[in-house]
């Protein structure tokens, strides 16, 4: 029993987690939380993002030298876009923008967890935990960042930070650095859509935050298929948008 | 010694909590939580007592695994096993006579390949996680983060397009999480030794917690005609271990160190879209 434990685990503490777990009861975990879970569909792809309110990207000097830089790099191959030739994660906003279904699933308790067909990403969600630093995490980067929610209403608030520089923030190279924070509200907005609205903080790239949001028709008569990269995948291209090349 | 007697009972009180959940005695079990992982004891099948014998090493060849010292070698299948058909014996000895004449040979999870099932649940090192809800499981391994989705309390499909984890429904049974599974492609292997399977390659998994849940211990069934002679039947341990799930990936990049002739890592030729 000593690893539930261990020497820095007083007993005051032991009883008071304990008496924490019973009086918690159904509101621990997902008891009371509204039902975001099921599996979404996007029906719209934009390879460019599209902000709240129209516009271009905000970009600072910094920001518009290195989109400029990820436009030729990719256009001329000098860049690699990874998330496509080596199946990586697509990473923060670009991931949102998936022609490919995903689910959510509100568990196991204290978590959400998202899996997207897409390059098989599992983005795991703490529930309600202290969001720690960019320092603490800086580390420890990863390409869809390390995310922190809590409960709004009705609306998941995940905040997430701790990303490396590896990903865009869309298809066509929008770039970001790795102090980006993204904090995302989902919510039901009917009884088969779920909308993303993600706010973009990126002082060093962008002279203000701005944000995209995204609306995913529930699919649960869809099931998640497996994804090798370079092997024949699903049928896309009912998503407005895709092409394939 | 009263303060060690309090201690103990606070402790058998929250082990009672986390099993209360189990109870009564074999109540639906949980492998779930979002602190805690299931990590491979080694990376060979256990044979069942009285049953055939899954592959093992040849004896005429050390094997010498990693971080033991020396310096390691690839595994060289036994194909004398007598459970073994011919195409299972004439494929095996192909992997053996490219470890000999130099070849890496890698397993296929270090190559970043989805490694099917059951070869899923002999990935090392990293830990494997479940997520439960009342209709389905997934099975999250941090290695690369490959998920396989188990459907509970349906039917298998009339018809199954073959894919790397083929199509798995399940049910408890008591204590035991029972995952039944088809449509497997025919591009993974069954063990480390890379021991082929067919399409036809039916495999059943029976999940259960034991020495208290500090171990998850998996009996895995697997029939397949085109391999194996008698159905063969094995076991895996899992040891619990409290870790989170990470964002984890294979391959960044083409790995090819040293220039070695090495299996290639997934790659897409041209972008999905």
């Amino acid at each position: 029993m000593d690893d539930l434990c261990g020497r820095t685990c007083s007993t005051p503490a032991l009883v008071v987690a304990f008496a924490a777990l019973i009086l918690a009861g159904p509101a621990f975990g997902q008891g009371k939380a509204p039902d975001i879970s099921g599996t979404y569909w996007a029906t719209q792809y934009n390879a460019k993002v599209q902000l709240v309110g129209g516009g271009e990207l905000p970009l600072t000097a910094k920001g518009k030298e290195a989109y400029e830089k990820n436009m030729a790099g990719l256009k001329d191959g000098s860049i690699t876009d990874d998330a496509r030739k080596y199946c990586t994660p697509d990473g923060p906003v670009r991931n949102l923008a998936t022609p490919y279904p995903f689910e959510i699933f509100q568990a196991p308790p204290g978590q959400v967890t998202i899996i997207h067909e897409l390059n098989h990403q599992i983005r795991v969600v703490a529930l309600d935990k202290p969001t720690p630093k960019y320092e603490e995490l800086v580390a420890f980067p990863f390409y869809n960042g390390h995310a922190f929610g809590r409960w709004d209403g009705d609306t998941l608030v995940v905040e997430s930070l701790g990303f490396n520089e590896k990903t865009f923030l869309d298809a066509t190279g929008a770039p970001h650095t790795d102090e980006l924070v993204t904090t995302e509200r989902i919510r039901k907005i009917s009884p088969t859509e779920l909308e993303i609205v993600v706010n973009v903080h990126d002082p060093d790239y962008y002279t203000r935050d701005w944000q995209a949001r995204f609306v995913y028709k529930q699919r649960n008569d869809v099931r998640l298929e497996d994804y090798v990269c370079g092997e024949p995948h699903r049928d896309i291209t009912t998503v407005a948008g895709v092409r394939r090349p | 010694m009263p303060i060690r007697n309090v201690h103990s009972l606070a402790v058998g009180l929250l082990a009672g909590f986390a099993c209360c959940c189990a109870a009564p005695a074999l109540a639906q079990p949980n492998f779930s939580a979002a602190d805690m992982g299931w990590v491979a004891v080694g990376t060979e099948w256990t044979a069942v007592p009285g049953g055939p014998q899954p592959v093992k090493q040849d004896p005429a060849h050390r094997y010498v695994p990693n971080n033991v010292g020396g310096q390691p070698t690839f595994r060289i299948a036994d194909i004398s096993n007598p459970n073994l058909t011919q195409f299972a014996k004439d494929s095996l000895k192909k992997t053996n006579d490219e470890v000999l004449a130099g070849k890496p040979m890698w397993s296929r999870s270090a190559r970043c390949w989805a490694t099917g099932v059951p070869g899923f649940i002999l990935t090392p090192a990293q830990p494997l996680f479940f997520l439960q809800t009342a209709a389905q499981v997934r099975m999250m391994h941090q290695h690369d983060n490959d998920v396989r989705r188990i459907y509970l309390n349906v039917p298998h499909s009339t018809e199954v397009k073959p894919s790397w984890y083929g199509e798995s429904v399940g049910h408890y049974e008591g204590d035991t999480l029972v995952v039944d599974t088809i449509g497997l492609n025919d591009r993974t292997f069954v063990d480390n030794f890379r021991t082929p399977h067919s399409d036809k390659l039916h495999v059943v998994e029976r999940y259960r917690l034991v020495e208290g849940g500090r171990f998850l211990e998996t009996e895995v069934l697997m029939e397949d005609p085109a391999v194996f002679i008698q159905p063969l039947r094995v076991t895996k341990r899992s040891r619990r271990v409290e870790a989170k799930l990470s964002e984890w990936r294979c391959a960044a990049g083409e790995i090819n160190y040293f220039g070695y002739d090495a299996d290639p890592v997934p790659m897409a030729q041209r972008p999905d879209f």
